[in-house]
This record gives C-alpha cells, sequence and structure tokens, in this order.
C-alpha cells in the first residue's frame, strides 16, 4: 500500500484545520483592534443580553395594560415611555429583541441546515439530480423574497410561526447555491482524489472530508442572513402578515407607533425602529468583516 | 490606505446612508407620497374651490346600490321626493334633524286616514341635463329601478314588500301605496335610493356604468371621478335656478374637489395647514391633537353607530345568558370611551342609540364595569372556564386592536382567553356575514334614524328579505312588541313598546356595547357653512 497519498491528505487536512485555528484566533485579537467590529459585537451583546435577561430584571409586563398610563413620554418609570393603551415600551422592546433575535437564528440555523444539504448533495450527486435541485432553486430564487414569504404567509394563515417559514423558504436558495459551488471546487482537490482512489464511499468523503470545508462560508453568509431574517419578519410584521395582536415584534410595534407620530408619541415606533437598525446594521458589519477574517488569503492574516 | 482608515469611513459612510434611507422611508410612509396631491389642495383651499378631504372612497355611486356613509356622496348629484331637514349644530354649523323631513322635489304631499297613501305634487320645471324633465314617470322609473336593487330595504324603511304600488296618474303627481302604516317611510324616500335619475339615459349604457357616472339633475354635477383617488364636483346651473325659484338651498360652492385619503397621518398633515376645508374620517386621536390648533374648528356630532362586539348567540360561550351578562360586566367602559375615543362618544347599554327618537336614557343607562359581578356570574352561569373565544377584527382598524388587546389582557383573569385574529376588510365582512365568527368588534349602525328600522335588522329573529340578524339574537316578545310598534300611530304608545323592548333587550344582554360614536369633523377656519349629515349632502358646505 502506498503511504504517499494518504499522508499527503493527512498533512492537507491538518494544514487546514491549523489554519482556520489561527484564523480564528486572529479573529478575537481582530475584534479588539477594529472599532467598527467592536461596536457591533458590543451593540449586538447588548441587544442579546436585553433580549435574554431583560424582562427578568425590568419589573413590567409586556402586555399589562394600563389605561390609566397611555402615552406617557419616556420617563424613569418607564423608560422608552407607555402605548395607546399604556403598555411599557421598554419591557416591550426586550420581548421584541428576543422575538426578533430567537427568529433570526432560527433561520440561519434551517436555512443553512436545509439549503446546506441540497447544495451539498446536488454538488456530490451531480447529472440530473444536481440538475433537478438547482432548478428548483432557481425557480424560488426568480420571486423577488419579501413577496415570496409575503405569499407563504398570506397562503397558509398570516402568524409568527407561517412568517419564519416563509422567509427560511427565501434563504434556502442563495445557502444552496452557496454550498454547491463550494462543493464542486472542493471535490477537485487532490486530498478528495486520494480518498476516493483509497475506496472510500461518497457519503463518507461528503461528510469528513468536504462538509468541514464549508463551514467558513456557511458563517459567512449566516452572518449576512441573520439581519436579513430580522429586517423581513419586521417588515411582514409592518404589514400584518407577521406577528399578530398582542405580539411586540418590532415591526408590528413600528407599524403602532405610525399611527402616533404625528400626535406626539413618536417613542412607540422609534424605539424598536432604532433596535431595528442596530441589529441589522451590526450582523451587516459583521458579516462583512467575517468574510475578511476567514479568507486564508485575506489582509487579516498579520493580525 | 489602511485597513483601520478605510474600515471607519465604511462605518461612517453606511450609517449616514442608512439613517437617510430611514428617515426618506419615514416621510413616505407618513406622506402616503401625495405630494402632487397635497399642492393642489393647498392652492384649491384657498381658491374659490372647497376641498373635502374623506378617509374611504364610495364603493358605488350608483344610487340602487349604495350602502355606506361614503357611497351616498352620490346622492349629492340627485333630488328625491324628500330630504331630511336641519338644526343648530355645535361650532356654528348646523345638523341633520330626522324629526323632521321637508319635501324637497316634492312641492307637497297627503296621506290618507290608513296613512297607507302618500300622494305627492311634484315641482315642475327641472329638467336633467338631456332635457327630459324631471317628472311623475322620472320617479316612477327611479323608484321601480331601485326596488330591483339592496335600494329597495332602504325605499321601503326596512319593511320589505311594504310597497306595494308605485303609479305616476300625471306628470306632476306620484302616487306610492303601503301595505302597512309606516310612520317613519318618508326617511326611506329621502334615501340615495330614492334618487331620481334619468331612466333613459341610463338605459342606453352598460349595467355597471352607473357605479362611476352619473345620470342626475341634483345639485351638483359630476366633472371626474377617479375611483378611490378623487371626485370633482361643480354646481349645477340649471338646479341652481330652479332651487331659487322654489326656495329651496342652492349649492353654495360652486366646484367641491373630494379626495380619498386613506392615510390618517396624510389627512391630519393637512387638516393642520388648512389644505382642506373639510376633513372626515380623522382618527379620534388625530382629532384630539387639533383640539388646541387655531386654524381649525372641530365639529361633532351625534350618530346612530355603535362601537360594539357581537356575541353570537349559536355559539359557546355566548349560547349562556349568564355567561354573556357576566362578560358585559367585564368592559372598562368609560376607559374605553375616555382613552381609545378620546372622549368623542357617549355611553348606553341598550338597543336604541341616543340620536333615536325614542331612546330612553333612564332604561339604557350604561352597565358598569365590575369585575366581581362579572366574576361571580360567569362562575354560576354553568359554563366551564378557561374558555377559549375567537375575537375578529378589522385589519387596519387601531381602535379594533386596542379594544382588543385591552379585553385579551383583561379577560385572562375570568378564565376567558380570546384569541385575535385579524382579517382583511372583504374576509372580515364575508366571515361576519357568513355568521362564522365566534365574536367580533364592529362599527356600526342604520343609515336610516329610526328605530323601528335599526331593531329591524339588528334585532329581529328573522329579518325579512335578509334572513337573520347578525348577532343571532333572538327575543320573540321583543320582536312581537316590535311589530307592533312599527304599525303604531301614536307616538306615547310607540315610546311605551320601546321601553319595554329595551327592558328585554338589556335584560338579555344580547352584545357588548362600548360606545356610541360621536362623529368629527374638522373644519379650516376658511369654511364658512358646514351642515353634517349621516348621508352627506353638500349644498350648504361652503367658504
Amino acid at each position: 500500500m502506498e503511504a504517499g497519498p494518504i499522508a499527503a491528505t493527512q498533512v492537507q487536512r491538518t494544514r487546514v484545520l491549523a489554519d482556520w485555528a489561527r484564523a480564528t484566533v486572529r479573529a478575537a485579537r481582530f475584534v479588539l483592534h477594529d472599532p467598527a467590529l467592536l461596536t457591533a459585537t458590543v451593540v449586538l451583546g447588548l441587544l442579546l443580553f436585553l433580549a435574554i435577561v431583560g424582562n427578568v430584571l425590568w419589573h413590567e409586563d409586556p402586555n399589562a395594560v394600563d389605561l390609566n398610563q397611555t402615552l406617557q413620554p419616556p420617563s424613569a418609570e418607564h423608560p422608552m415611555g407607555t402605548d395607546s393603551i399604556g403598555r411599557d415600551v421598554f419591557a416591550r422592546f426586550n420581548e421584541g429583541a428576543q422575538i426578533s433575535l430567537t427568529i433570526g437564528a432560527i433561520v440561519v440555523v434551517l436555512g443553512a441546515l436545509i439549503g446546506g444539504a441540497v447544495g451539498v448533495i446536488a454538488g456530490a450527486l451531480g447529472g440530473w439530480a444536481d440538475n433537478a435541485f438547482m432548478r428548483t432553486m432557481d425557480s424560488l430564487l426568480a420571486f423577488p423574497p419579501l413577496i415570496l414569504a409575503m405569499a407563504v404567509t398570506v397562503g397558509f394563515g398570516v402568524g409568527l410561526k407561517t412568517a419564519t417559514i416563509g422567509v427560511i423558504l427565501t434563504t434556502i436558495p442563495y445557502y444552496a447555491r452557496l454550498c454547491r459551488s463550494d462543493v464542486l471546487r472542493v471535490r477537485s482537490l487532490s486530498f478528495v482524489e486520494a480518498a476516493t482512489a483509497l475506496g472510500a464511499r461518497r457519503g463518507w468523503i461528503m461528510l469528513r472530508h468536504i462538509v468541514p470545508h464549508l463551514t467558513s462560508t456557511l458563517l459567512i453568509q449566516s452572518a449576512a442572513v441573520f439581519g436579513y431574517a430580522v429586517l423581513a419578519i419586521a417588515a411582514l410584521g409592518f404589514v400584518g402578515l407577521g406577528a399578530q395582536i398582542p405580539t411586540p415584534e418590532w415591526g408590528t410595534m413600528i407599524t403602532e407607533g405610525l399611527d402616533n407620530v404625528l400626535t406626539g408619541g413618536w417613542w412607540i415606533g422609534v424605539f424598536p425602529g432604532i433596535g431595528l437598525l442596530l441589529a441589522v446594521t451590526a450582523t451587516s458589519i459583521i458579516a462583512d468583516r467575517a468574510r475578511d477574517i476567514f479568507d486564508p488569503r485575506g489582509a487579516y492574516l498579520r493580525f | 490606505m489602511t485597513v483601520r482608515r478605510r474600515s471607519s469611513r465604511q462605518v461612517v459612510s453606511a450609517a449616514v446612508l442608512l439613517a437617510a434611507g430611514a428617515t426618506a422611508a419615514v416621510f413616505a410612509f407618513a406622506t402616503n407620497g401625495s405630494a402632487a396631491r397635497r399642492g393642489s389642495a393647498v392652492s384649491n383651499a384657498t381658491s374659490g374651490t372647497l376641498v373635502v378631504n374623506i378617509n374611504t372612497g364610495p364603493a358605488t355611486i350608483d344610487p340602487r346600490d349604495m350602502t355606506s356613509f361614503f357611497d351616498t356622496l352620490g346622492l349629492n348629484f340627485y333630488v328625491r321626493l324628500m330630504a331630511y331637514g336641519t338644526k343648530r349644530g355645535p361650532v356654528g354649523t348646523r345638523q341633520v334633524d330626522a324629526q323632521h323631513m321637508t319635501p324637497y322635489l316634492a312641492r307637497s304631499f297627503r296621506v290618507d286616514k290608513a296613512r297607507k297613501v302618500y300622494t305627492f305634487k311634484l315641482r315642475t320645471g327641472l329638467r336633467f341635463p338631456s332635457g327630459v324633465p324631471v317628472d311623475a314617470r322620472a320617479v316612477k322609473c327611479s323608484l321601480e329601478r331601485s326596488m330591483t336593487g339592496i335600494g329597495s330595504y332602504f325605499l321601503q324603511d326596512g319593511i320589505p314588500g311594504n310597497l306595494t304600488s308605485i303609479t305616476a296618474p300625471n306628470r306632476t303627481t306620484v302616487v306610492l301605496k303601503l301595505k302597512q302604516p309606516d310612520p317613519s317611510i318618508l326617511q326611506g324616500w329621502a334615501q340615495p335610493a330614492a334618487s331620481i335619475i334619468d331612466c333613459a339615459a341610463e338605459k342606453k349604457q352598460a349595467k355597471t356604468w352607473l357605479a362611476t357616472h352619473e345620470v342626475g339633475a341634483g345639485p351638483f354635477r359630476l366633472v371626474s371621478y377617479q375611483p378611490n383617488r378623487q371626485m370633482v364636483l361643480a354646481a349645477r346651473p340649471s338646479f341652481t335656478a330652479w332651487a331659487r325659484r322654489n326656495g329651496l338651498p342652492t349649492a353654495r360652492a360652486s366646484r367641491i374637489v373630494v379626495n380619498f385619503i386613506n392615510s390618517d397621518s396624510t389627512l391630519l398633515l393637512q387638516a393642520r395647514r388648512g389644505a382642506a376645508n373639510v376633513t372626515i374620517g380623522l382618527s379620534k386621536r388625530s382629532v384630539a391633537s387639533l383640539r388646541s390648533n387655531n386654524n381649525v374648528k372641530i365639529g361633532t356630532y351625534p350618530t346612530t353607530i355603535q362601537e360594539q362586539m357581537l356575541l353570537p348567540w349559536d355559539k359557546a360561550p355566548w349560547k349562556n345568558k349568564r355567561f354573556r351578562e357576566g362578560i358585559t360586566y367585564a368592559v372598562p367602559y368609560q376607559q374605553i370611551l375616555s382613552r381609545i375615543a378620546y372622549g368623542y362618544g357617549k355611553l348606553y347599554f341598550g338597543p336604541l342609540p341616543p340620536l333615536m327618537q325614542f331612546y330612553n336614557a333612564k332604561l339604557s343607562k350604561p352597565r358598569p364595569f365590575n369585575l366581581n359581578r362579572a366574576r361571580q356570574l360567569i362562575q354560576s352561569s354553568g359554563v366551564s372556564t378557561p374558555v377559549n373565544v375567537t375575537l375578529t377584527i378589522d385589519e387596519g382598524n387601531t381602535v379594533h386592536s386596542q379594544i382588543a388587546t385591552l379585553l385579551q389582557s383583561l379577560w385572562k383573569t375570568l378564565g376567558v382567553n380570546l384569541n385575535v385574529q385579524t382579517l382583511a376588510p372583504a374576509d372580515y365582512t364575508g366571515a361576519m356575514f357568513g355568521f362564522k365568527v365566534q365574536s367580533a368588534i364592529r362599527y356600526d349602525g342604520p343609515g336610516v334614524i329610526d328605530a323601528g328600522y335599526y331593531l329591524g335588522y339588528d334585532m329581529r329573529t328573522n329579518v325579512v328579505g335578509i334572513g337573520k340578524n347578525i348577532n343571532l339574537m333572538s327575543i320573540p316578545a321583543a320582536d312581537r312588541l316590535l311589530d307592533r310598534a312599527r304599525r303604531s300611530l301614536n307616538p306615547k304608545t310607540r315610546q311605551s313598546l320601546y321601553n319595554r323592548i329595551t327592558t328585554m333587550w338589556r335584560a338579555n344582554s344580547p352584545k357588548i356595547v362600548f360606545y356610541n360614536d360621536v362623529a368629527t369633523v374638522v373644519l379650516s377656519r376658511a369654511t364658512r357653512s358646514f351642515t353634517y349629515y349621516h348621508e352627506p349632502d353638500m349644498r350648504s358646505w361652503s367658504k
């Protein structure tokens, strides 16, 4: 048996893993030296803190109605004021953060799993299966993403669940195409050829040799998709197709706030709007940096 | 260029772009992209044209098919046999007086002893634009046409089959015969459905042509109409001359531009700036924000409309009378009126709203908010809690969603779990009239200001010609009293009968009445004359 190809495969794999580890350490060091990335990370961290712990520490129930406290401006008692039926906007903001960030995470995970699986299978099988999968993905891509999500929501009943499913559906094709092209690229590398020559099964090669190389692509895409998902759910809530009464989702809160902008109740819509802006901007910056950080030939190597 | 300098520039640029985009989006949404219309509206408001902004456009301007307040804009193109009287209103305006009906096209009328035969003598000299005279033949064919559509319900004052004959023995006489006497029938003949059209001109057109055109001889003619956007009316000289000769009110504004603007923010902005002389349909919250604005006057007018919650009797838990009663004690009526309706309403609990002739304030006192009493009644009703109820509301209706959210939070403590379902307008209407809702919040009231007419479709078990009442309530004893009240010509007898109906209605707690709505109209300082009608007759509107 020849030791050359096996050793070459192992060395190459070890080198790739070492590069990845070094890149991760560099990423951590880079965060501290990049003001924009540091700010984005801190902002996202703060929103996560508010989402997870905010309403545990805060004393108000986000759905508690108090008609004696309607349209109160921001104060010490209500840091973000109250809405038109006396609900505490800060408590609703925190719960809205929980909903938006959780749904963002669900969309990212499920989109990556399903889209990634489709891309890997298509890339691995090739031929008519590849064509079938990719033409299906193309047909989904033909629709503007938000319109497709709206169609799913309207078709299956309005609400957060169907809105989330609609948004997941719109992210699957992007993951699928990216993963497929990565699979085709990695498949042609010599260590994969070597594994094939040694008689390893296709599934084994996919799982052990190819899928790990998709990680950085998936991470970068996920960071971008997270921001999109948060915005899409808010957009569906804004037009009444997402969260329903009394769920405090940021998009629906902005809609409620719009009715009060000209009559003086600016805080109802502005604070969730700022939350949305911060969440999406922070994840966009992180996604932008992630691409550079995980590029093994990138400028961030010097860190 | 180092990585750090490039990255901070990128961040700053991105932040500026995002902020600019967000600001543009907010303003685009807030103004509803109506900048062009706003510009022309401002110039119109200051010139001789009266500018009217309304939040909803008509679905049709065919008199035979008009049902909503917005549809009835079309009555301004036509004359009718009768018209509503007016009385003094707030802030120097006038308002409709349903107790005094006045002849319009009719010069006079007499009624036989049995009050079943009405003989109208018509004024002469009015012609349609085609030259055809507005005479008894025109009245006969117009009314017969309306009898073939939804208009027949209004023409017969909600007693289908009551108008048995329409004859024109000569050019100036119309005879209408009823099956049973109806003291309020004259209101039916002031309705848009009783509008006199040029039948010959209408017959030459397609079936649905009249939904967007007019063939009348009334105070205004239709200059242009873009459905759901704008309608322009101009005073009709032939009507003006005829009305002057006959001592009738003429159109005071030579030209009226009616804009249909469904954005509350845009309506508010235009009202504030004086770009509109008359604003109808502004939300109560927006009207309240104008209270301290010296550029406008706010007219408030009683209506027959209520914000109510249906409790369909064929569905659990509303089948249970005690449960229904209990739930009516679990509503903070005063707070809803003051905080959600901003005080523009009146509290009562009974079958007849305060504006109606036989309303009894003593018997219709508002139900108090008493959670303990509510809990007691619900617990003793036999209905096991927790109980799940789906409450259907109209999409985009802020008042509905606020009330629904409030009740959802409050009723949880009583073991009533409200699941709020928001439906688009067409689905909402379909669900309600298809009797598919378990409960719904409804903003509704009659177009005819008559107790018998209203209870005829809102309370009667079997609504003749329509089916069941929308709340599926059934109080047979009250139905029998209603039949007697509608036939009686004695006001005292009628009052006594309606008092008994009120007592029975309250004992059954058939639905929740949040409040009787008060109509709010915002008038610019330039508006000189305005009369509020529940069906907008714009003759007296001017600046």
